[in-house]
C-alpha cells in the first residue's frame, strides 16, 4: 500500500481508531498492528509475507537461543545462522541476476564463455530494510546490549511495524522494541505533531519530489539531446527528487507512528544545508549510516586505526552503503565517489568539524558557510548523477555531456525555454520549499516549530496553503516511492 | 482523544465541503456529462452515432449536421472504448442508421487498457466497464479517482469561465486559435503517435471488423471516417503505420453500407482551421460538419429510397 494512495486514507483512520479502542489492552494493540501491517504489505503482494514471518519466527528464536547459552562458539554460530539466512534472502531476490551477469561477462571477457540463466526475480518491497532492522536484533542480543524477548507478538509488531516497514527508518531493536512493551498513550500535542509531519511529508513527496521526477526523468531519458546547463539542471531537479521522496516518506512515517504513541528516530536533518561531506552523511539517511556505522564501520575499527586501514575501511563502508541501494555499477560507483569526497576530511580531520547548527542563532548565513554549502551540495548533485543513471556509460555520458557544454549559446536558450515555459512553476515551489526548510532547520522536521507561536488562524491558514498546493500538484497518477526499490 | 478528534473534523470541515463541491461541479461540468445528457434526452430520435478520439470530436459540431446525432468521440479513446460504446448504444438509439468510425493514422495502433486514466469517466457516465474485474471502489467518485486533475480544473473553471467551454453536445466550443507552429508543444504534437505496434494493429482490425459486422447485421451504415490534419504531422506519419491502416480500409472500399471519408490530406496546407498539429479548430469544425453532413443525408436518403 503507498502511503499516498487512496487506500492508505481509508487504512489509516481505520486502524487509528481501532487501535485507540483498544487503549488498555497491550496485547491487543500489538496484535492489530501485526495484522494491519501484513494487510499494509500484503496489499502490494502477499506472497511475500511469508519471506517476512519467516525473518521474524527466525530471529525470534535465535534471540531466545542466545539468551540459553554462554557458550562463545554456540552463540557465534546463532549468529552467523541469523546472518546466512537473512543476507541470504537478501542476496537471491537482491544480486542473484547481478552477480550471475557480471560472472558470465568475465567469464567470457576471459575467454572460457559461460552459460547463465537470469531468473525473473520479483524484488520483496522493501526487503533490505526489516532485514537490517531484524539483524539489528540479534547482533544486539548477541553483543548482550539486549535481553532477547519472549513476547513474540511484540517481536513480530516491532519487525513488520507498518509505518516503517518498507522504506525506514530502519530502527534499532533497543530503540523501538521496548516501545512494544509499554502502555501508549494518545497524547494531543505529539498527535497534532505528527500530523503536522505527515502533512509535510505529503508535500515533499506530492509536490517537491513528483514534480521534479517529472523533468528529471526527461532530461535523464533522453540526455543525449540535451546540452550543459539543462543537464545540470536534471541533476539539480533529481537531487531534490530523492529528498524529497525519501525524507518525505520518512516524515510520513514518522508522523504516522506518533499517531500511535511511537517514537522513531530521526531520519534526514536537512542535509542539503551540510557545510562538507562528512555533515552531510550525518545528516542524509541517518538510520542507515548509523546502522553501518555501528555494525559495520567500527567492528572494523572505524577510524581509530592507522591511516592504510581507516582508508580502507571508508571504502568499505560507502562501497557497501552503495551497494546496499541496488544490484548495479552504477551505486557502487555512486559509493566510491562519496568514499573519496570523505577521505580528505578523515585525513585531515576534518570530518567532525561541522558539528554545530548551520547560521547557528542566525538568521542568514555567512558568505562562507554559503559558499560551503553550495560546494557540498554541487558535490552531492555530480554523485546521484551516478545513482539515477542507468548504467556506468550513461552516468559517464551525462558528466561528459554536461560539462562539455556548459557554455554553448544553445543549450542556454534551451535551458531558458524549460525554466520559463515549462517548469518556471517548480523552480518557483523550490525557492519556497528551500526557505522554509532553512527557517526550521533547527527543528525534526521543517513545519514544526513554524509559526507554532501564532494564533490558530493563522496557523490553520498556512496548514490549508499547504495542502491547497498540495491538491494542486500532486501528479495525476500515484506514484510510488523511489526506496521502495531497494 | 475527544480533543484531537474534535479539532481535526472542525479543521477538516472545510476541506470535506470544499471538496463535496468540486465532485458536485465536476459531475455536473463536463463534456461527458453534457453528451450523455443529450444522448438521453433525445435516445428516441438520434440517427448517426460518432465514435472516435479527440481528433473526430473537435473535427464534428453536431449543431451543423441535420440528423441529430449521438457525439460519442472522446480525447484519448481507442477502438476498444468504441466497440464497448457501440455495443451499449446499438441497443439503446431505436433510430439509428449511420455509425460513424474514427479510422485514422493512428487509430488502429492505439489501445485504451484497464489502467486508462479516463475509465472512471465511462465507468460513471456511460456504465462502460473497461476494467479487468470489477471497477477499483476510488473510480466511484471523479475526486477519489482522480484528485488533482478534478481539483485543479474545478479552480480553472471557476477562474476562468471561458476555458474548456463546450456546447451541449460536448463539442468544445472555446478553441478557436489558430495552429501556432512556433510553439514550444507544437514539435511534440506533430510527431505523437509515431510507435508502431503490430500487436495492437492486428488487434484493433479485428476489433473494427466485428464493430462493423455488428452495424451490418442491424441494417446500419458505416462510415469510416480520418479527419484532416496538418501538414506538420501528416509528414511524420510513419510509412509501414500508414501503408498497414490504407490497406485496411482499402478491403472495405467496395463493401455495400461502408463509406470511407479520408479528410487526412484534404486541408494540410491550411492553417486557419487547425486548432494544433492534429486538432481543428472550431471553424475546421464547421467545414468537416458539413462534409460529414451531406454524406449522412445522402446515406440515410438512400436508405429510405431503398427500403421504399
Amino acid at each position: 500500500m503507498l502511503f499516498n494512495s487512496i487506500d492508505f486514507v481509508v487504512f489509516l483512520p481505520i486502524v487509528f481508531f481501532f487501535y485507540w479502542l483498544l487503549r488498555e489492552k497491550l496485547k491487543l494493540q500489538n496484535i492489530l498492528i501485526v495484522i494491519a501491517s501484513y494487510l499494509f504489505y500484503g496489499w502490494w503482494d502477499w506472497r511475500f509475507l511469508t519471506l517476512i514471518a519467516f525473518s521474524t519466527a527466525l530471529d525470534y528464536r535465535i534471540g531466545l537461543q542466545l539468551s540459553k547459552t554462554d557458550n562463545p562458539r554456540n552463540r557465534k554460530l546463532l549468529l552467523w545462522c541469523s546472518i546466512v539466512i537473512n543476507l541470504g534472502f537478501l542476496g537471491f531476490f537482491k544480486y542473484y541476476n547481478f552477480f550471475l551477469d557480471n560472472f558470465v561477462t568475465a567469464f567470457s571477457f576471459l575467454g572460457n564463455p559461460i552459460n547463465g540463466q537470469s531468473l525473473n526475480i520479483i524484488l520483496p518491497v522493501g526487503i533490505s530494510f526489516y532485514t537490517f532492522q531484524t539483524l539489528s536484533y540479534t547482533i544486539d542480543v548477541y553483543k548482550r546490549k539486549l535481553t532477547p524477548t519472549n513476547d513474540f507478538v511484540a517481536f513480530a509488531a516491532f519487525v513488520s511495524f507498518f509505518p516503517q516497514l518498507v522504506a525506514g527508518p530502519i530502527e534499532r531493536a533497543t530503540h523501538l522494541l521496548p516501545q512494544f512493551y509499554s502502555q501508549r498513550q494518545l497524547e494531543y500535542r505529539q498527535a497534532v505533531n505528527g500530523l503536522r509531519q505527515i502533512l509535510w511529508g505529503f508535500f515533499k513527496k506530492l509536490v517537491i519530489a513528483d514534480n521534479c521526477a517529472k523533468y528529471a526523468n526527461e532530461i535523464f531519458d533522453m540526455s543525449n539531446q540535451y546540452g550543459g546547463t539543462t543537464l545540470l539542471l536534471g541533476a539539480i531537479f533529481f537531487a531534490f527528487q530523492i529528498y524529497g521522496d525519501f525524507s518525505g516518506y520518512s516524515d510520513i512515517a514518522i508522523g504516522t507512528a506518533r499517531l500511535f504513541g511511537f517514537k522513531l528516530m530521526q531520519n534526514f536533518a536537512f542535509p542539503y544545508f551540510s557545510r562538507d561531506m562528512a555533515e552531510f552523511w550525518r545528516r542524509w539517511h541517518i538510520s542507515l549510516s548509523t546502522w553501518f556505522r555501528d555494525y559495520v564501520y567500527i567492528p572494523l575499527g572505524g577510524s581509530r586505526v592507522n591511516k592504510r586501514f581507516a582508508i580502507r575501511n571508508t571504502f568499505i563502508i560507502f562501497i557497501v552503503s552503495g551497494f546496499w541501494h541496488g544490484a548495479n555499477w552504477t551505486f557502487i560507483a555512486w559509493g566510491l565517489l562519496n568514499a573519496l569526497y570523505f577521505l580528505p576530511l578523515l585525513l585531515s580531520g576534518n570530518n567532525r568539524k561541522n558539528l554545530n547548527p548551520v547560521a547557528d542563532k542566525r538568521i542568514l548565513p555567512s558568505v562562507k558557510e554559503l559558499f560551503q554549502i553550495i560546494l557540498t551540495f554541487a558535490l552531492t548533485s555530480l554523485a546521484w548523477v551516478f545513482f539515477r543513471a542507468e548504467n556506468i556509460q550513461h552516468a559517464s555520458d551525462y558528466l561528459t555531456h554536461l560539462f562539455g557544454g556548459l557554455y554553448l549559446k544553445q543549450n542556454l536558450v534551451d535551458t531558458y525555454v524549460l525554466i520559463f515555459y515549462k517548469a518556471g512553476y517548480l523552480i518557483v515551489l523550490l525557492m519556497v520549499f528551500i526557505i522554509l526548510e532553512w527557517l526550521g532547520r533547527n527543528s525534526k522536521f521543517a513545519i514544526e516549530h513554524l509559526l507554532i507561536r501564532q494564533n490558530r488562524f493563522v496557523r490553520w491558514t498556512f496548514y490549508y496553503c499547504i495542502i491547497i498546493v498540495i491538491a494542486f500538484y500532486m501528479p495525476t497518477t500515484e506514484s510510488p516511492f523511489i526506496y521502495f526499490q531497494f | 482523544m475527544q480533543k484531537l478528534i474534535k479539532n481535526l473534523t472542525i479543521f477538516l470541515l472545510p476541506l470535506l465541503i470544499i471538496l463535496g463541491l468540486v465532485e458536485l461541479k465536476s459531475r455536473l461540468n463536463n463534456t461527458f456529462y453534457a453528451k450523455k445528457e443529450y444522448i438521453d434526452y433525445n435516445k428516441d430520435s438520434l440517427e448517426v452515432l460518432i465514435l472516435g478520439s479527440s481528433q473526430t470530436w473537435r473535427a464534428i459540431n453536431p449543431k451543423f449536421i441535420k440528423s441529430k446525432c449521438a457525439p460519442l468521440a472522446h480525447g484519448g479513446s481507442a477502438l476498444n472504448i468504441d466497440y464497448l460504446l457501440l455495443r451499449k448504444y446499438i441497443k439503446e438509439l431505436p433510430l439509428l442508421k449511420v455509425v460513424l468510425i474514427e479510422t485514422s493514422y493512428h487509430t488502429l495502433e492505439n489501445y485504451c487498457d484497464s489502467s486508462w486514466n479516463k475509465n472512471h469517466l465511462f465507468y460513471i457516465y456511460y456504465d462502460i466497464n473497461n476494467y479487468n474485474s470489477e471497477p477499483p471502489m476510488k473510480d466511484n467518485l471523479l475526486i477519489t479517482a482522480n484528485f488533482s486533475q478534478y481539483f485543479k480544473k474545478f479552480w480553472t473553471n471557476n477562474i476562468f469561465p471561458e476555458f474548456g467551454k463546450y456546447n451541449k453536445y460536448g463539442f468544445i466550443t472555446s478553441a478557436i486559435d489558430n495552429l501556432d507552429v512556433g510553439k514550444y508543444d507544437s514539435l511534440f504534437l506533430a510527431k505523437r503517435h509515431c510507435e508502431e505496434n503490430i500487436v495492437l494493429f492486428k488487434k484493433n482490425a479485428r476489433i473494427l471488423d466485428e464493430m462493423i459486422n455488428i452495424c451490418l447485421q442491424h441494417d446500419i451504415s458505416v462510415i469510416l471516417f480520418s479527419p484532416p490534419k496538418h501538414f506538420n504531422y501528416n509528414k511524420n506519419n510513419v510509412l509501414n503505420k500508414l501503408k498497414r491502416r490504407n490497406a485496411t480500409l482499402k478491403k472495405y472500399e467496395n463493401v455495400v453500407g461502408i463509406h470511407i471519408l479520408n479528410l487526412e490530406n484534404k486541408y494540410e496546407d491550411n492553417i486557419d482551421i487547425f486548432y494544433n498539429e492534429d486538432h481543428l479548430n472550431v471553424y475546421g469544425a464547421e467545414k468537416v460538419s458539413r462534409i460529414v453532413d451531406s454524406l449522412t443525408n445522402k446515406i440515410i436518403n438512400e436508405n429510405i429510397i431503398n427500403n421504399n
